[in-house]
């Protein structure tokens, strides 16, 4: 261990951890635009959409769930090692081309074995992206309780001048 | 879990976790303080990420996976201290701990916001302190 640096341990072949959050915050990361997008024509889609009808008599505070779409969104790029840490498949099967539907599985597998300056800088890359998107979210949060706050005293303030 | 999990030292995710458990504690320690203030329940979970950032400074600057480390780590939450800990070692030392547990402290901020949103659309803020002054003098 004397002297070893971080580089060094990714040659060995990760002896210490698999790094996986690269997948996790790509998927992180499209869910967001995914939730952003719903976001932007939910009341549209309220009027038009019989799900979202649905879901607003159901939970009028649905969109402040909207964490899970990013959850699960990221959880479609671990679906590969998953599966094989749970034993169904071997990675030799899950790191054939076909896995690269889950955010390009395999061809960074390939990456991460081959080229391991490139694989710290994308593990750097997704550890930014997930903060950027836990923070972000958190910052949403913070917004809505504001704009809840100044709709709630506008509301009080209607009621008192009646 | 396997041998190769763990190290004999903390990874940057170790040292995040380490300073992100101990910033939730802090956050929750200012809530029971002031349990009032809207600021606290808005920006107070922001102190584990916070510190959980500060406690992984060094690793990125310190190329070195040993346990001497430098003096000026102590400035970043005892990253040296924390480095080579045989407790905090065999806990955080483990990637699948530090992601689960980090993670379920993170489901409990985004919850509390939630319930924090909802609250205040229905009740506003102001209201709160009134009505826990209600049910004293009721009680009374």
């Amino acid at each position: 261990m004397v002297g070893l640096t971080k580089l060094d341990k990714s040659v060995e072949g990760g002896i210490v951890v698999p790094e996986k959050h690269f997948y996790f915050s790509i998927g992180a990361a499209v869910g967001s635009v995914v939730c952003a997008a719903i976001a932007k024509k939910r009341h549209t889609l309220r009027k038009t959409s019989h799900f979202f009808q649905w879901l607003y008599r159901k939970e009028p505070h649905w969109f402040l769930y909207f964490p899970v779409i990013i959850f699960m969104v990221g959880l479609w790029g671990l679906i590969p090692d998953i599966i094989h840490f749970t034993g169904w498949l071997s990675k030799d099967i899950t790191r054939t081309h076909l896995f690269d539907v889950f955010f390009f599985h395999t061809t960074f597998e390939h990456i991460e074995n081959t080229m391991p300056v490139i694989d710290s800088y994308l593990n750097f890359l997704g550890q930014l992206l997930l903060s950027i998107v836990c923070i972000g979210t958190m910052l949403f949060y913070v917004k809505q309780v504001k704009k809840a706050v100044i709709a709630f005293e506008e509301k009080s303030k209607a009621e008192n001048e009646k | 879990m396997s041998d190769y999990l763990l190290s004999d030292y903390l990874t940057g995710a170790g040292h995040f976790g380490v300073g992100f458990v101990a910033g939730f504690f802090i956050f929750l320690l200012f809530l029971g303080m002031s349990r009032k203030a809207l600021w606290v329940r808005l920006y107070g979970p922001f102190i584990p990420f916070l510190l959980g950032g500060i406690a992984a400074v060094p690793y990125f600057f310190t190329y070195k996976l040993t346990c001497d480390q430098p003096l000026w780590g102590h400035f970043f939450f005892f990253y040296p201290f924390f480095h080579c800990q045989p407790l905090f070692v065999k806990f955080f030392g483990n990637i699948h701990v530090v992601v689960v547990v980090c993670g379920l402290l993170y489901v409990v901020i985004l919850w509390r916001y939630i319930v924090l949103v909802k609250y205040i659309r229905r009740y506003g803020w102001s209201n709160q302190a009134r009505q826990k002054r209600r049910r004293r003098h009721r009680r009374a």
